[in-house]
């Protein structure tokens, strides 16, 4: 049995080298299946998963995996948790240097172009195309943010979007509808005013509006406003070579942002989003936007009950804004051999399962991949638990599919993002004009981007 | 001088005893550090390997950028906030903790506990305290109807809550070093003073001062170099920002490697670093050291 095995492994490793021979991750139309080992490869008996899932959401990893090593008798997935979503990037780079990297890598959804471009990834097509495996009940948002060149690099995990979350107490106190949240920015800013409460000595007790400074929200902002990040269809028709949000979408967004600040009603807690989570949850803060995956923290922890809406968008609704999807995706690596990619793809497609979608949604909070996962019972119970939990399914859904609403995709996001966050700080503290911030974050990732592409032909 | 076979095989006797530490030394210390020069040269591919040469083109680019003079200028600050006022609060309670009272050790382990505890939960304790919405530090303050600053959102205070904490996390150090440095003065020499007359602030001027000499230029040296390697506290509290009031050269470092994977830049800011230290600590070998006084 062990000689026919490796056997078979070694006919497959010949297989898979002369598949990899082609054009790799090429344009549309090509049927990459010759890329994935043979079907008839014997999976590995055991493979590594690295994750970077804390807390709840760690839990719920090993409970999945717990729950597949006990499925069946041939595969044992053992996950391994990595730290952040940037350790585990960064270790990833060392360990594919000393051939020690899993057999599948979760990575976070702005590592796409960096993973691409690292070329030590097989193609989730591959398989996709070999098995024929069936993606129609996807959700095309996640789908469409995952695809490059209409190919599936990785399958999508764990899928989020940033929401409003507001207080629905304070709302009633100061008479605001407690089921109608405010969906423009005006209508924040005139919210968060009357949220807005001060003590006897002029200390705010209350801010209406506490946004922490997250890249990401800048990100959604420019795609809610119709608005595209990076240039070359936000970098998915071709390689971006520029940034482009320093225009009038973006100088509305920081404009807003200063005001709401100076006026007194914004508050800012900074990067820190820990921080800017439990200032919401004691009450500090009457509305901040955050990502979907905090739904469980704010339910159980916050002492009033807690109101969802819709990611703010500008006062006249763009036509082609929506919002785009966060989360995190499963990349099989290349270099590992092809038993344990093959016991990889099972594992994928054990998760991507309905069942084990519709539990990972009540586990975490993340929405299940594909639609049919909202039919099964853990799903089903869950939304009548938190029906707040349909807002951020719905927002992803009302969002139209174009090259704004999929998202960027950028060799340097990371860098990107940090560099957004200096640009808001920079207006919030009045050391520069909005204009002025924009410009000199995109000349600086600009020259990012510059260097990064030459290094990464 | 030329070399007998006797000074030879007592090199090679040498060498056997220091060989386990040089091992260490060669492939932890010294490996990395021609690896980081090597790849300072270079522009390097997302996953760190060399893509093509650079000459000097990082070095360049490093001195010519706004953010590495910033980086400069905060590392300064951070030095500066950090380093005299550790080692004089330092020495201050360790003056105070060498008196002979009853029960002094227990004051002593509470004062150098911070010993024990590491940067990474003494910032996080710290950042709990300075929290932008929900700090425990400016509520404390507001009780007794001061409105505290914020502390990690102005860039001017940040890089003072920063060095906080770092004075907080090093000053268990700083007292026992110089501690064991006061317990080393002889009583006799301040028996001598006393009987020529001198009192208290002289006394210390005169004796206690050049007498922990040593040990305040180590912790000088020491410290100094702490500093400019400081990244825990910054990674935790303020991840650099911000606008950079906090990115020293070692947070830069960081973010250029293990955010931008730009290696190649990240090993030359690495070298540059690297001679700053090797240079601000022979300065203070060359010049401070003159002042003191070893029994």
């Amino acid at each position: 049995m062990r000689k026919f095995a490796a056997l078979a492994l070694g006919l497959s490793m010949v297989a898979a080298a002369c598949g990899g021979g082609g054009p790799g991750g090429g344009g549309g139309g090509t049927d990459l299946s010759a890329q994935a080992p043979g079907k008839d490869v014997k999976p590995a008996a055991k493979i590594v998963w690295w994750h970077a899932m804390t807390g709840l959401n760690s839990d719920a990893v090993n409970k999945m995996v717990a729950a597949y090593n006990k499925s069946q008798n041939n595969i044992t997935v053992e996950a391994v948790f990595q730290g952040t979503y940037d350790d585990l990037l960064s270790k990833l780079n060392t360990a594919l240097a000393s051939n020690a990297a899993p057999a599948i890598a979760q990575v976070f959804d702005i590592g796409q172009r960096y993973m691409y471009d690292s070329k030590e990834v097989l193609p989730m097509q591959a398989f996709i195309d070999r098995d024929k495996f069936d993606t129609s009940d996807f959700e095309p948002a996640v789908l469409n943010y995952y695809k490059y060149q209409d190919k599936l690099q990785s399958m999508p995990f764990n899928a989020s979007s940033s929401i409003l979350y507001y207080n629905k107490d304070a709302f009633k106190e100061v008479g605001l509808d407690p089921e109608k949240p405010p969906t423009t920015f005006s209508e924040v800013t005139e919210y968060a005013k009357k949220l807005t409460k001060k003590d006897a000595s002029g200390q705010t007790v209350r801010y209406g509006f506490g946004p922490s400074i997250y890249g990401w929200f800048f990100e959604q902002w420019m795609a809610v406003s119709g608005q595209l990040y990076a240039d070359n269809g936000n970098g998915r028709d071709d390689r971006a070579t520029k940034v482009v949000y320093n225009n009038a979408a973006g100088k509305a967004i920081l404009d807003w942002w200063k005001a709401g600040l100076d006026g007194g009603y914004f508050n800012n807690p900074g990067i820190d989003n820990p921080g800017s989570q439990n200032a919401f949850n004691a009450g500090k803060n009457a509305m901040y936007v955050e990502s979907t995956a905090q739904m469980r923290n704010h339910i159980n922890n916050a002492k009033f009950p807690v109101g969802t809406g819709f990611f703010p968008r500008p006062d006249n609704k763009p036509k082609d804004g929506g919002n785009i999807i966060g989360g995190a995706s499963l990349y099989i690596m290349k270099s590992r051999p092809p038993a344990e990619q093959q016991a990889a793809w099972e594992f994928v497609k054990y998760a991507m399962s309905p069942l084990t979608q519709a539990q990972w949604q009540a586990d975490t909070g993340y929405y299940p991949i594909r639609k049919s996962a909202y039919n099964e019972a853990p799903s089903k119970e869950w939304a009548t638990k938190y029906p707040q939990f349909l807002t951020a399914v719905n927002q992803i859904r009302e969002a139209p599919q174009n090259r704004m609403t999929n998202g960027a995709v950028l060799g340097v996001f990371s860098q990107a993002r940090a560099r957004t966050q200096k640009m808001i700080e920079s207006v919030l503290l009045g050391q520069a004009t909005s204009q002025q911030a924009l410009d000199a974050a995109v000349a600086e990732v600009n020259d990012a981007i510059d260097k990064y592409n030459k290094a990464n032909k | 001088m030329r070399w007998t076979r006797r000074d030879l095989r007592s090199l090679g006797v040498g060498l056997v005893y220091l060989a386990p530490a040089l091992f260490i030394f060669v492939v932890f210390v010294f490996i990395p550090l021609g690896r980081t020069f090597y790849l300072s040269l270079f522009h390097t591919r997302v996953t760190g390997a060399t893509s093509s040469f650079a000459g000097l083109d990082h070095y360049i680019d490093l001195l010519t950028s706004e953010t590495f003079r910033s980086g400069l200028t905060a590392t300064g600050l951070f030095a500066v906030y950090t380093v005299p006022i550790g080692i004089i609060l330092g020495l201050v309670l360790a003056v105070l903790l060498n008196q002979r009272l009853r029960a002094i050790n227990v004051f002593r382990t509470m004062m150098a506990s911070t010993i024990a505890i590491s940067a990474a939960v003494g910032a996080l304790i710290w950042l709990l305290l300075f929290s932008p919405s929900l700090g425990l530090l400016n509520y404390v303050l507001s009780l007794v109807g001061i409105r505290g600053p914020e502390w990690l959102i102005q860039p001017t205070i940040a890089i003072i809550a920063v060095s906080i904490t770092t004075i907080w996390l090093t000053l268990g150090t700083n007292i026992i070093v110089l501690l064991a440095g006061l317990q080393g003065i002889p009583e006799e020499i301040y028996e001598a003073a006393r009987l020529d007359g001198a009192r208290g602030a002289r006394m210390f001027t005169r004796i206690t001062v050049p007498m922990v000499s040593p040990s305040l230029f180590f912790l000088l040296v020491v410290d100094t170099i702490a500093v400019l390697q400081a990244f825990t506290q910054i990674h935790l509290l303020t991840r650099g920002g911000p606008v950079d009031a906090t990115r020293t050269i070692v947070y830069g470092i960081y973010l250029d490697a293990f955010q931008n994977f730009q290696f190649g830049f990240a090993s030359a800011e690495s070298v540059v670093l690297f001679t700053l230290v090797l240079v601000l600590t022979i300065i203070q070998f060359r010049f401070v050291e003159r002042r003191v006084h070893y029994q």
